[in-house]
Parts: structure tokens; C-alpha cells; sequence
């Protein structure tokens, strides 16, 4: 039995280190930012190419409400790797476009609070510091401003004033993260 | 048979109308001094080529899959067949047979001196799913991956289009932004393509 132990110990510890050396190899392979560029991804970015040139000729047409529609279809239809939160990056960044442009479609629909929730969404997808961020937040402060004027028009003052300071937090938050960008952008040494 | 063309003069050919006499000689321009292809027209022809992955298969691709299937159900071989028998084995090991144990104990730890002696060897369900994957890494995986290092270096691979997008993005832009975003993995997609076929 304690050839076998033996045995079992030596593969086991050559398949971790075969593993181990599979990992290494691929991620020189690879990159560290994803796997390979492949069909499935470019069919998700082609039917979201579709979704938004449906959803343009919707909206130059005034049919607001036909414009969400591919555009909601797309958010909640499968992505690549199944999770929209551990989908490439190009995923996860065209979805948190896509849920920008659906917010502000609802909320000139007057749906508030529904686009309120794609934004909220659009975020839990674009986390890093990028253009797409800093979109989502912009697009934030005029849903926000939009809910103002509405409860202003209602009456609803203490309401209104509320969401206009979290429009101008949003509109705020949104220019740190472009500057950021910017900076980093322009710092030496970027883009190499 | 006529080897000079000036024969050809003398051959009872009817002229062609115009009109297909001007298509013919636009073609025998074109394929003799090819002009540069406008952009939007290649753009347009990768993505016809590219871009509908969900397209019915062609003829050449039923033939291979079902070559592919008679090779998984133990007729005739496929390249591909091998490897996909190897992740099956790694994600769903069955028993291996005795024989099948010696080789790969023999290939991992080099072969016994004497052999004098039977040994019998009863694993455990883990032992043996240690054992189906090591064999199918060291016999099929292993030297797959090490054959494709170079074609897998050289694929592009999914990442941030952040880097595309130098400017604060503009009301109504979305969609240009999914385009361009899509035309370049696109590109990429078939340079992918040509590098795991080996063509550069």
C-alpha cells in the first residue's frame, strides 16, 4: 500500500504541476484580459450592433417606446459565459452602454424609476474607471433632473429639491471619473 | 490544337455585345491591376464574411462535423476527436482498465525493473479521476496545447475597448460606439482565424 500512497502522491504531484505550468502557459498565451477574441463574442456585439440601428430608427422616428425594445432585449438576453458580471469586458462594457441609452429612453418616457434601475445595473457592470462610467453617471444626473421637474410640476417640492442635489451629486461624480480618465490618459508613460 | 493566339483569329467567334464586352474587360483590369479596395467596401465584405455566426452552416462545415461524429463514435479519426475524448475524460473520468493504469504509471514514473511480481491496484473513485485526467493531460492536452503555443500566442484576446474611446462620450453616440466596437473584434475574430490555420 505504500507503493501505491507513493505512486498516487507522484502523479498527483505531477498533474499540479503540469496544471501550474498550463496555467502559466496560457496566461502568456492569452493575456491576462481574456480569452481569445471568438465567435460567440462577436455574435453578441453583432446583436447589439442590430439592437441599437433598430432601436435609432425607432427613436428618429419618435416611437420611443418601440426604441427600448431591442435595447431591452439585448440587456436581458444571453451573454457570452452565461453571467453578465464575468462576461469579457467588451460584454460587460456594451451592456452598460446599452442600459445608459435604455435609462435615458424610459426616462424621457417618464419612467423614472425603471431607468433609474438600468443605471444602477450599468454600474454594477462598468466598475472601473473609464468613459462608460462616467456616462452612466451623467446619464443619472438627467434622469434625475427630469424626476425633479416632474414632482416640481406635481407640487412636490421637498421631493423635487431632493433630486436635484442627487442630480448635481451624479453630474459631479461624473466629471471626477472623466477627469480621471483624462488624466490617466495623458500621464506619461500611458499607452504603452 | 491552337497554341497561337493570332489562330484565334481565325476561329468562327461571334463578337460579344457591348455590354458584356465592357463587363469582361472591367474584370481582366481589375484582376490584372487590382485598384485599392475602399474601406467601407472591405468593411462591409469582413462583415458579411464575419459577422453572422448564426448563419446555416456551408457544405464544408456539415462534412467535417459529421466527420468529426463518426470519429467520436469509433469510426474513421478525426484531429479534433481525440481532444474532445481527453476533456470528456477530465471532466467526467470513467475506470481505467488495467492496461490503460500500467501505461500511464510507466509513462509518468518510467518503467518497472522487474516484473516479476503482479501487482493488483484497487483505487479509490478520486484515485482514479486523479489518474483519467493526468493521462489525459500528459497523452492529449499537454502536447495539443504545447503544438498550438505559437498560434495561441499570437490571438487577440477579449479585453477593454475603453482604450477606443479618447473622448467623453457624446448624446446619441451609442451606436456608432457598438459599431466600432464590433468591427474591431471583428478584425480581430479573423485574424484569430488565419492565425490558428498558421496563415500570416
Amino acid at each position: 500500500m505504500g507503493r501505491l500512497a507513493c505512486l498516487l502522491t507522484l502523479l498527483v504531484a505531477l498533474l499540479a504541476g503540469a496544471v501550474g505550468g498550463c496555467s502559466k502557459g496560457e496566461s502568456s498565451a492569452v493575456g491576462d484580459a481574456g480569452v481569445p477574441v471568438d465567435p460567440v463574442l462577436l455574435a453578441f456585439l453583432s446583436r447589439a450592433r442590430s439592437a441599437h440601428h433598430i432601436a435609432d430608427q425607432h427613436e428618429e422616428a419618435g416611437r420611443l417606446e418601440q426604441a427600448v425594445d431591442p435595447l431591452q432585449r439585448l440587456v436581458d438576453g444571453p451573454v457570452p459565459g452565461g453571467n453578465a458580471l464575468s462576461a469579457p469586458a467588451e460584454v460587460r462594457e456594451v451592456m452598460a452602454d446599452t442600459l445608459a441609452r435604455l435609462a435615458d429612453l424610459k426616462s424621457q418616457l417618464g419612467r423614472q424609476d425603471a431607468a433609474l434601475q438600468d443605471v444602477e445595473r450599468g454600474l454594477q457592470l462598468a466598475k472601473e474607471t473609464t468613459y462608460f462610467r462616467g456616462h452612466l453617471f451623467e446619464i443619472r444626473g438627467l434622469v434625475e433632473e427630469r424626476l425633479a421637474k416632474s414632482l416640481e410640476a406635481k407640487g412636490e417640492k421637498a421631493a423635487a429639491e431632493e433630486a436635484k442635489k442627487r442630480a448635481l451629486d451624479a453630474a459631479e461624480k461624473s466629471m471626477a471619473i472623466q477627469a480621471e480618465v483624462i488624466e490617466k490618459a495623458t500621464a506619461p508613460g500611458a499607452g504603452r | 490544337m491552337k497554341s497561337d493566339p493570332r489562330d484565334l483569329l481565325d476561329a468562327d467567334l461571334s463578337p460579344l455585345p457591348e455590354e458584356q464586352e465592357e463587363e469582361l474587360a472591367r474584370a481582366l483590369r481589375a484582376a490584372f491591376a487590382p485598384a485599392e479596395l475602399d474601406p467601407a467596401v472591405n468593411e462591409a465584405l469582413i462583415a458579411a464574411a464575419l459577422e453572422d455566426p448564426l448563419a446555416p452552416p456551408t457544405e464544408e462545415e456539415v462534412a467535417e462535423s459529421a466527420r468529426l461524429r463518426d470519429a467520436l463514435e469509433g469510426r474513421g479519426e478525426h484531429p479534433a476527436a481525440d481532444l474532445a475524448r481527453a476533456l470528456s475524460a477530465a471532466a467526467s473520468p470513467g475506470r481505467l482498465d488495467d492496461l490503460a493504469l500500467e501505461r500511464v504509471a510507466t509513462r509518468t514514473v518510467g518503467r518497472r525493473k522487474s516484473r516479476g511480481r503482479i501487482v493488483t491496484l484497487a483505487f479509490g473513485t478520486t484515485a482514479t479521476a486523479a489518474l483519467a485526467l493526468a493521462a489525459s493531460w500528459f497523452l492529449v492536452i499537454a502536447p495539443a496545447l504545447h503544438d498550438r503555443g505559437p498560434e495561441l500566442e499570437a490571438l487577440a484576446v477579449s479585453r477593454s475597448t475603453a482604450g477606443m474611446f479618447p473622448e467623453k462620450f457624446e448624446p446619441g453616440t451609442t451606436t456608432a460606439r457598438v459599431d466600432r466596437i464590433a468591427l474591431a473584434r471583428s478584425r480581430e475574430l479573423r485574424s484569430n482565424r488565419y492565425a490558428l490555420w498558421g496563415v500570416r
